[in-house]
């Protein structure tokens, strides 16, 4: 067990308090149990010394009774015997009463106020009253009092009672017990105490302990599983099930986690995988024509066309690492953009024209609509015509001979939409919700196009979001297609 | 002569492949998706097909599986610009695989060789 773990501090934490807990209950109950008992032990004492009092009070209303002839039959009784006060032969004398009370094991004495023994019982050793007065520090017995006298081996308590009880007192009746009993008993109990103290605390640390392993199980195995998980090994997740409402989140909190890293692992994986396949074509169309220009000799055209074509493929390489870079850029460095007040409808309008030359090579008659003369936004414009040039290439590319491509300029209160409607190809479907992810391509509408990066539409997508827009697409197959885009319109 | 088709959506590589084995005495044809691949299986008997794995709506692995239905005769050499180990997890059970940023000649002989078999 490693001491500075959890389980051990919590286990020690556990008994700490629960020790402290039970000694002070047991101290309470003990106490108070010691408490009950020597009023108990008082009580009865009292009630044994009034009797006595009583008794001899009423011997003496009889006239031919006197103090001498009480004294003399009490010292008597109570010396007669060499054992216990024995008030047997009293019992004729009307001392029923106190031959009733159990007066074994006790000792009576009488003594003057100022402490003379005038009788006692066998049992006392005429000295303990003496021995009382100087415990007590006083010289003379004034009133009722209880006394505990301690003797070599034994401890009394006394009470020492006034007689006559009204008027002047000349005597005081002492009546004792041993206190061996109740400190037996309380030695016992305080025994008792202290072992079962010990035992529930070790018990309940070894309950603790099992407790704590089975909480702290699931921390362990989240531990394990953590050891196991590589970057090429994410499919382990933590165990979760008998689990306490806080672990399950903890548990939960941590599979999602790797679910997050496994998925994010997974797009890293298959990005550099297309990466490198975008990277690779033009490459291997370079050497495989350059290789087959070389196997023997070609005429000077032939040559001429290669170069062209090799060229073709470094224009294209560029495009994708400057794509690559804009996409990351876009992705994770906002700050690149700077926007500025850009008045959407003459932006487009030269867009428009520049794409109508190109377009007009296809046949393609490009209509610029709008009916709102300005709309301005806040816009990267770089990069805004980097989206509606993307835009439009698509639209010319997927758009057979002959056909139309319309961009039309709408505005409601707060939102300026633009839309690019082309009468290509469409898209179906499916494909609707794959176009924006990146490098996804689809089929080209003339075999002797070559393929795009599929970086585009993904591209389009990051910049409409830099600007807090969005970009909507509907299609029909056969029919064409409308790209919406809505950008927030600057209030002047 | 011996009949090969390429399928490949890249329009350069169709073009060089075709003209190189053209020159090395092949009878060519070629394909950009799976509905003319499919047209031309049908009507030409073809020896050995070159596959290409990654191409837009049916890719490469599909193709192969119809392959393998449907033509259990034609041999397939999978080129591909992905590793050859790479192309080894997409397509399982081809002749031969080819990267295509290796050279031509390379090719050349995994044809031969997939051809003489």
């Amino acid at each position: 067990m490693r001491f500075d773990s959890i389980r051990f501090r919590i286990r020690i934490l556990y008994s700490l308090v629960l020790g402290i807990i039970l000694v002070i209950y047991s101290g309470i109950l003990y106490f108070s149990l010691s408490y009950t008992l020597h009023e108990d032990l008082d009580s009865q004492l009292a009630l044994k010394a009034h009797k006595i009092v009583a008794v001899m009070q009423n011997y003496l209303k009889t006239s031919e009774n006197n103090h001498n002839s009480l004294l003399n039959l009490i010292k008597n009784s109570i010396e007669k015997n060499d054992a216990d006060p024995c008030f047997d032969n009293m019992k004729t004398l009307r001392f029923q009463e106190i031959a009733n009370l159990t007066l074994k094991r006790d000792f009576i004495s009488i003594s003057s106020p100022s402490g003379k023994i005038l009788g006692g019982s066998y049992n006392t050793a005429n000295n303990v009253i003496p021995i009382l007065l100087k415990q007590k520090g006083i010289s003379i017995f004034n009133n009722t009092t209880f006394s505990t006298v301690k003797l070599p081996e034994n401890l009394l308590r006394i009470i020492s009672v006034p007689f006559p009880s009204n008027g002047k007192k000349e005597y005081f009746i002492h009546v004792g017990t041993s206190l061996k009993p109740i400190t037996k008993l309380l030695h016992r109990e305080k025994i008792l105490i202290i072992v079962d103290i010990v035992i529930v605390l070790l018990v309940t640390s070894f309950i603790g302990q099992f407790f704590v392993s089975r909480i702290l199980k699931p921390v362990k195995e989240m531990a394990i599983t953590a050891d196991k998980i590589t970057r090429k090994s994410l499919s382990a997740r933590v165990e979760s099930t008998h689990l306490d409402y806080e672990m399950q989140h903890l548990v939960d909190s941590i599979n999602s986690m790797i679910n997050r890293l496994e998925k994010a692992f997974k797009h890293i994986a298959n990005f550099s995988l297309d990466v490198s396949h975008e990277l690779k074509t033009p490459l291997a169309i370079m050497r495989s024509e350059s290789e087959f220009a070389l196997i023997k000799e070609r005429s000077h055209k032939e040559y001429q066309s290669v170069l062209q074509s090799n060229l073709d493929q470094i224009q294209r390489m560029k495009k994708l690492v400057d794509d690559l870079l804009l996409l990351a850029k876009v992705d994770h460095e906002i700050e690149v953009f700077t926007f500025e007040k850009l008045e959407l409808c003459g932006f487009l309008k030269k867009l428009y024209e520049k794409e109508k030359m190109l377009a007009a090579e296809k046949k393609i008659n490009i209509e610029f609509e709008t009916s709102i003369d300005t709309v301005f936004v806040s816009a990267d414009t770089l990069h805004l015509r980097r989206l509606f040039i993307n835009l439009l290439a698509n639209a010319i590319k997927f758009t057979p001979l002959g056909g139309k491509i319309g961009i039309t300029v709408k505005q409601t209160a707060e939102i300026a939409y633009i839309a690019i409607s082309d009468t290509g190809i469409g898209i179906n479907q499916e494909e609707l919700d794959r176009i924006f992810e990146r490098f996804y391509r689809t089929e080209e509408a003339d075999e002797t196009a070559e393929p795009g990066s599929g970086l585009g539409l993904c591209l389009a997508l990051s910049i409409v979001k830099v600007h807090n827009g969005k970009i909507d697409v509907e299609s029909t197959v056969g029919k064409g297609s409308t790209f919406t885009i809505a950008l927030p319109t600057m209030v002047l | 002569m011996k009949n090969i088709l390429i399928i490949d959506d890249e329009p350069k590589i169709r073009e060089i492949y075709n003209k190189l084995l053209t020159e090395h005495g092949f009878k060519v044809f070629d394909a950009f998706n799976v509905r003319i691949a499919h047209k031309i299986l049908m009507e030409e008997k073809i020896d050995l097909v070159l596959l290409d794995i990654k191409m837009p709506i049916v890719d490469g692995v599909s193709i192969f599986s119809l392959l393998k239905n449907s033509y259990e005769n034609v041999k397939v050499i999978v080129t591909s610009v992905y590793s050859l180990e790479e192309q080894k997890k997409h397509i399982e059970g081809a002749s031969d695989y080819f990267d295509k940023s290796q050279s031509i000649d390379k090719l050349l002989k995994k044809i031969a060789a997939v051809l003489n078999d």
